[in-house]
């Protein structure tokens, strides 16, 4: 992976290993860059988020044990379908994977989701079509 | 008094010089960034720009708009190239992608790129994608 410096002030001065954020606003590919080179893996994992704005443009590809609380998902234009992408293998290149995580009280800005069907039927019915 | 004109910063500048550009040759552009640096110069989708030869890194998903093509690409070290690809649920808007449109890319390789649009696009790109995996013999699938 190519060294490419932070997009923003606010991502350099992430500590990308740290596991509980509290405020601050971030771009996920940044951070999920910065994860995967000091040694955090293959994928955002076992981190606490709240209060939170986490910019795009991004996919994120939601795995197991992720939930989202009083969560904005950002401007959908009144159908969550709008920022909702079925993959079609079985592997999301280009999408950061996310497991294990909760994201409370959390902004999102230019996000997209992907994941199972399950967990994409289930955002579409609870956040709704306007 | 004199009206002071906002400055731009340096890395500002030099992203609107980017923008600004219609050619990219053997360079490696990092897709995300170069999204962030058309959205801030008020472009809401890289249009218009060939790149040749060039190394294009996420992670991200490009959504493949009007006017763009693929020649001679390998678009991801992946077997199976479905792996590449993501079905819209929306047909009106798409929102976490980066917007390409009436782009060329010569030759180019894409690492941790994935591909989205409508179901058309999606076709093609099933049928006609270049995977490394072929050249390589590699069959390792990225995370």
């Amino acid at each position: 992976m190519t060294e490419w410096p932070s997009t923003s002030p606010a991502s350099r001065n992430l500590d990308p290993l740290a596991t509980a954020f509290t405020g601050g606003r971030f771009s996920l590919f940044d951070f999920y860059r910065a994860s995967v080179q000091a040694g955090g893996g293959v994928m955002i994992e076992g981190r606490s988020f709240t209060n939170c704005v986490i910019e795009g443009p991004a996919l994120m590809l939601v795995l197991d044990g992720v939930h989202f609380d009083s969560t904005n998902f950002g401007p959908t234009g009144g159908d969550m379908r709008n920022m909702l992408f079925r993959p079609m293998g079985d592997v999301g290149i280009g999408a950061i994977p996310v497991r294990n995580c909760t994201f409370t009280g959390c902004q999102f800005q230019t996000l997209g989701i992907t994941g199972n069907d399950e967990f994409l039927n289930m955002l579409v019915e609870q956040v709704g079509v306007g | 008094m004199t009206d002071q004109t906002p400055t731009m910063s340096p890395e500002e500048a030099a992203g609107r010089a980017v923008v600004a550009r219609t050619t990219f040759e053997k360079e490696a552009i990092w897709l995300p960034q170069l999204a962030v640096q058309h959205w801030n110069a008020g472009q809401m989708a890289i249009d218009g720009k060939t790149f040749t030869d060039c190394l294009i890194e996420g992670p991200a998903v490009m959504a493949v708009m009007n006017g763009t093509h693929f020649d001679s690409c390998a678009m991801g070290t992946t077997t199976d190239v479905k792996n590449l690809l993501y079905r819209p649920l929306s047909t009106t808007k798409l929102a976490g992608v980066v917007g390409v449109s009436s782009c060329r890319f010569v030759r180019c390789r894409f690492v941790q790129v994935g591909f989205t649009g409508q179901e058309a696009l999606l076709a093609e790109l099933q049928g006609g994608i270049k995977s490394m995996a072929g050249e390589t013999g590699s069959a390792e699938p990225e995370a």
